[in-house]
């Protein structure tokens, strides 16, 4: 079956080329055959970048209702004032430590998806990344990320691998059996390092913790082939990246998605989002790492012509509580925005503010169920046949444009 | 299976117990009165310490399973073997005058007392008399978490180590209360700022979440009710102490986990204390940490109950554990991955090097994802197959090709030098795993920034020597009472390579073809 898939893509070169081109819908062609043929080119000509902040983001903080009242009510001590904040119309704007990425956004690359959360939030950040990495519902556990049931009925064996996490953090949405995920530092070093792993002949063993083992070194020499040969081409993009954590880790991104190594998904993570105290500062730090290291590596992509081929998403296991505790920080909260930023993004708002004049608790309630974005990516990114596995039945949102 | 050649044979005979049955009722029984055999010596040994030096194994190996049970628990200390740093003894007065008089002068010597504090450790796990102690530690640090990026003092990240070795195998009930009033814990699940009328959930909810109960056996109204039983509570005392403080406390009546009352902190620590759930949840800890990723809930459910009914004696439990069936188990042989703390630790036991410094010992622990008193979140290192992925497998086996290697020719060079310099790694400036997530997993001394690194021709010239050493333990083991090539890949491996042992190789190539195979990252 999929011997077969590739030889005729490969013979008919010439006729498949304009299907190739991200933004065809595959759902235009009628013919099922065909059909297959351009589910997987999504895949093959476009990466999602995830960028995890760890902790939970604080929204309402990030993108500010300006001339909410109840905003300064519920946040005295840290609520921005105007000068803090980068007017971005309809009353919202975003936190002045972003501005970075007002380039993005005036070019109409950017948008921000408003309110996304699920009903009965959980407030544990190990159940909450659970269940927004899995995507399930609040009461119901999943085995696998999302993206591991949207990938693996979708295998291509000229993958590096499916996923590559850069700079440490888990596999999150890519975790589950059967798909190959690296996680590497720095490509030269891993390529180095995986030429002395040894080819071990596989048996029917069902020792588990062995089993995985041997996946990962299978996996390891793999991926390092097929990076060491694409990076060796790599082109110049001339960008200088932060020295920051995140900074290098979006360099090395960057560097894979511009040499062209063929991976669907990649996926970074910034830590500390955590803010219960002394928000003010912390928040301003991370947020300023956190645009500095994107719109390097937007300009990067831009640079390198891979930026139309790139979609770059934010997650969080939750938002904090709207109302400020008393150590100038915020609890562990409910609903929160997220960021689409991309050469094919529909810059904007999406989705509704959550109404700051109807809290349960003192927290938000969600406009927009999280798995939208999921759908979105899905199948207007990927151009792959919304399944209900991965959008539990959510319907993506209209922020990518066709072409 | 059927490919299985000799090795299974000799472990069938090596050890009394042939195969065993999973008894569900998990009753300990009288195991054998015969000696349990190098195999069993070695899954006790890997387990419960890390890894043992060859003789110990060997002695072991001449026991009956109750008497090594009995033997390893008669090594628990309370106290480590290595006297802390000298700062440790500042009080908390002084520490606050000195940040007052230079702010960025105190920012530099905190950090180089933190870099001290894990080096300190990871020389401890080295060298104690009772690794048994040190891996309950670890245990309890990956459980009752604090993380030293975010505590900050590395005076309170050792009295939190030290209360896991005083209280680690006591009572669990001290343990507990202890916790809940450790100023480490206060700094870093915030109940130091908070307050009557502005309580802070963040302790309270891991109290409940990851310390005693686990979910589903709480409410969310229980976590808003139990953080405002533990407002109040203040670092005061001239070592760290926490005490509740009236004005900053919230006396009103609460409702936590059905008691109702003017409660504070230490009720509510007391209410948990009286759950069903809350011994099983320790049991499953055990379970994970010595047994398999599979805890069984029945035998959870035996295994708490004991824990309760020894008034919460944790050495009570962790005898019921180690003569279980579920302990010995075939089944549950090499279904536990090494933590980096395992495999490095446990690899130079086994080879008896006592002098690697602190500083390289963490150097390597990075490189595999572990940074002593810095667990990657509240819920500690998540173990496993996570310690396994592309990038930390990668450190596993440079730190087996060359780490080891490095490490014994400078061992053997410290022996024939008189062993001077060794140890004290407070000068060398490299060693900041945080601020250097790069750092060089390089081990070798040769490349070590300090001043005692060998140069090529003292490598050339030791190389040898330490070379021999790895054929003389073999001899040794080969000699020892009934014991041959098949036992000795037991002594190291929970089962069968996976690569082909060539076995004609001498000196490290001996050593290669064991920890370089994949089932040395087992136990």
């Amino acid at each position: 079956m999929e011997f077969d898939r590739r030889t005729f893509l490969h013979l008919s070169g010439g006729a498949c080329l304009p299907w190739l081109i991200p933004g065809v819908e595959a759902w235009a062609f009628d013919d099922p055959e065909k059909k297959q043929i351009d589910l997987a080119s999504g895949l093959r000509e476009r990466t999602l970048i995830l960028v995890e902040l760890q902790g939970g983001n604080d929204g309402l903080n990030t993108v500010i209702p300006l001339r909410d009242e109840r905003y300064r009510e519920l946040r005295p001590r840290i609520g921005l004032k105007a000068n803090q904040v980068i007017e971005l119309g309809s009353n919202l704007g975003m936190h002045s430590a972003l501005k970075p990425l007002t380039e993005a956004w005036e070019a109409d690359e950017a948008s921000w998806i408003l309110g996304l959360g699920y009903p009965e939030p959980n407030r544990s950040h190990f159940r909450s990344i659970e269940i927004w990495e899995t995507g399930s519902d609040s009461d119901e556990e999943l085995q696998e990320g999302w993206l591991t049931r949207m990938l693996k009925s979708q295998p291509d064996p000229e993958r590096a691998a499916e996923g590559i996490v850069i700079g440490g953090g888990d596999a999150g949405p890519l975790y589950g059996t059967g798909l190959r995920v690296i996680s590497m530092d720095d490509p030269e070093k891993f390529s180095q390092q995986a030429r002395s792993v040894p080819e071990v002949a596989r048996g029917n063993d069902a020792r588990k913790a062995l089993e995985h083992l041997l996946d990962v070194q299978d996996d390891i020499k793999k991926a390092a082939g097929i990076i060491e040969e694409k990076i060796e081409s790599s082109p110049d993009h001339g960008v200088k990246f932060p020295r920051t954590r995140f900074g290098q880790r979006c360099q090395i991104a960057a560097e894979m998605v511009a040499s062209g190594v063929p991976c669907p998904v990649i996926k970074l993570s910034i830590g500390g989002f955590d803010t219960h105290t002394n928000q003010l500062n912390r928040h301003t730090r991370l947020l300023t790492e956190l645009a500095d290291g994107l719109a390097a590596l937007r300009k990067a992509l831009v640079a390198t012509g891979k930026w139309d081929r790139t979609l770059i998403s934010t997650y969080s296991e939750f938002g904090r509580r709207a109302r400020e505790n008393g150590s100038e920080g915020t609890d562990h909260g409910t609903a929160a925005p997220h960021l689409l930023i991309g050469g094919m993004v529909k810059g904007g708002f999406s989705g509704k503010q959550p109404n700051l004049g109807r809290l349960v608790k003192d927290d938000l309630i969600h406009t927009t169920d999280y798995r939208r974005l999921y759908a979105t990516i899905e199948q207007r990114w990927f151009g792959l046949k919304g399944r209900s596995e991965v959008s539990r039945g959510a319907r993506p949102l209209e922020v990518i444009r066709k072409s | 299976m059927s490919t299985l050649p000799s090795i299974l044979l000799i472990l069938y005979s090596l050890t009394s117990v042939g195969s065993l049955s999973l008894d569900s009722a998990d009753e300990p029984k009288d195991l054998s009165n015969g000696a349990m055999g190098i195999a069993d010596a070695r899954h006790l040994l890997d387990r419960t310490c890390f890894g043992a030096p060859q003789q110990q194994l060997q002695e072991y190996a001449q026991l009956n399973r109750a008497e090594a049970v009995n033997r390893l628990l008669n090594t628990l200390q309370t106290e480590a073997k290595t006297p802390l740093p000298k700062w440790h003894e500042m009080s908390f007065q002084e520490i606050r005058d000195l940040r007052k008089k230079d702010t960025r002068a105190f920012g530099k010597t905190q950090r180089g007392w933190q870099r001290e504090a894990r080096n300190w450790w990871a020389n401890e796990l080295l060298i104690s008399e009772s690794p048994l102690t040190e891996r309950l530690v670890l245990m309890w640090h990956g459980h009752f978490t604090s993380e030293m990026r975010t505590v900050k003092s590395p005076h309170a990240m050792l009295r939190q180590n030290q209360l896991f070795r005083e209280k680690g195998s006591g009572s669990f009930d001290d343990l507990l209360r202890a916790i809940a009033t450790d100023s480490a814990m206060a700094l870093y699940l915030d109940t130091q700022k908070s307050k009557k009328g502005k309580p802070n959930e963040n302790f309270a909810r891991e109290l409940f979440e990851l310390f005693s109960l686990g979910e589903g056996h709480y409410t969310e109204k229980d976590v808003k009710e139990a953080a405002r039983a533990f407002t109040g509570y203040r670092i005061l005392g001239s070592k760290g102490e926490v005490r509740k403080v009236a004005r900053f406390h919230d006396p009103s009546v609460k409702t936590v986990l059905g008691r109702r009352g003017r409660l504070d902190g230490i009720d509510v620590v007391n209410t948990v204390l009286t759950k069903p759930a809350c011994g099983e949840w320790i049991a499953r800890r055990f379970w994970l940490e010595f047994v398999s990723p599979t805890p069984d809930p029945k035998i959870l459910k035996k295994w708490g109950k004991v824990l309760r009914d020894a008034d919460w004696d944790l050495k009570a439990l962790l005898t019921r554990i180690l003569n279980s069936d579920s302990f010995w188990s075939e089944e549950y042989r090499g279904s536990l991955v090494k933590s980096p703390v395992d495999l490095v630790i446990g690899s130079l036991r086994r080879m008896e090097i006592q002098d690697m410094p602190g500083l390289l010992i963490n150097r390597n622990l990075l490189s595999m994802g572990q940074v002593l008193f810095d667990p990657p979140n509240v819920a500690g290192w998540p173990g496993g197959t996570a310690w396994i992925d592309s990038t930390t497998l990668l450190g596993r086996r440079k730190f087996l090709q060359d780490g080891i290697t490095s490490a014994m020719i400078y061992s053997t060079y410290q022996k024939k030098n008189g062993g001077r310099g060794v140890g004290d790694t407070s000068m060398d400036p490299g060693m900041d795993p945080e601020m250097d997530p790069k750092a060089t997993p390089e081990m070798n001394p040769a490349g070590m920034n300090s001043p005692q690194r060998l140069n090529r021709r003292e490598i050339r010239r030791y190389r040898p020597l330490a070379a021999q050493s790895v054929e003389k333990m073999y001899q040794q083991f080969i000699d020892g009472k009934s014991m041959n090539e098949g036992a000795w890949l037991l002594s190291w491996l929970p089962f069968q390579p996976v690569t082909d042992a060539d076995q004609n190789r001498t000196g490290f190539g001996r050593l290669d073809e064991i920890v370089l195979d994949p089932t040395y990252q087992l136990k």
